[in-house]
């Protein structure tokens, strides 16, 4: 039932785009077509279970057995970096399909904020292993659903008749506060 | 063990693994087909960022 009420919290309540504000900054550059925005967001969840799986087995045993915890912060951002460029590499080189559908988004996956705030997460919220994994899968579903909505209406909003100030990030920004107040809406639905 | 010392190692052995990935992946070839992809963003206006769109239109 916790797990349960985990994933549910980071697909709908506490989302990563609407409630956290991490990843912002893809959520408004590549949101602009639903291919784009499905493509990115399942580079993002394959980066990111990888990356709460390496981040959790560093920090649980070797930062704190060593008593260096407090290096957390520049070893996620180093462990995701590297993660990066590893999983490009041998996409290039033996997964050649999945390069073609991924690869493009995945150095704009290095300096999404979403990967580092879920393995900041899970260091503070003290998960296990399998909660850390379940909960970074829920954060990754949470992403793909609300960029999948958000490209989805802005495709329909680039043929709609808007007011020149509103035209572009402007009423996408609108656009995402709704869709913020919205998503409150489920607050409250497990307790 | 020192605990500065493991500190160390542990940054000192990341920074290196990073540098490492970062030159295999720029040397391995890009597969046939996907020479020029390229995903650019059009998110800010910080035209200094490698993922900045040079060619950033408004929507219509």
């Amino acid at each position: 039932m916790e797990l349960i009420a985990i994933g549910f919290g980071a697909i709908l309540v506490n989302n990563v785009l609407l409630s956290q504000f991490l990843g912002i900054c893809s959520f408004m550059g590549v949101s602009t077509k639903k291919s784009d925005a499905l493509g990115m967001s399942f580079a993002v969840i394959f980066v990111l279970m990888l990356a709460s799986a390496i981040t959790w087995v560093l920090y649980n045993l070797v930062l704190i057995p060593a008593g260096i915890s407090y290096l957390y912060l520049i070893v996620f951002i180093l462990v995701i970096a590297t993660l990066v460029q590893f999983v490009e590499m041998v996409l290039k080189k033996y997964i050649q399909g999945l390069y073609k559908v991924l690869g493009i988004y995945l150095p704009l996956i290095t300096t999404n904020c979403a990967i580092l705030g879920v393995a900041t997460s899970n260091m503070q919220n003290g998960y296990d292993f399998v909660t850390s994994m379940v909960y970074a899968l829920c954060i990754g579903i949470g992403y793909l659903l609300v960029m999948y909505l958000f490209a989805g209406i802005r495709e329909r909003l680039a043929t709609a008749p808007i007011a020149k100030p509103f035209k572009g990030i402007a009423i996408a920004l609108l656009l995402a506060g709704c869709m913020a107040m919205a998503f409150q809406g489920f607050a409250g639905i497990l307790a | 063990m020192d605990p500065k010392l493991i500190a160390g190692i542990v940054i000192v052995a990341l920074v290196g693994l990073f540098v490492l990935t970062f030159i295999l992946n720029k040397k391995t070839p890009k597969p046939e087909g996907c020479e020029d992809l390229d995903a650019k963003c059009d998110a800010c206006q910080v035209t200094t960022c490698t993922h900045n769109n040079p060619n950033k239109t408004e929507e219509k």
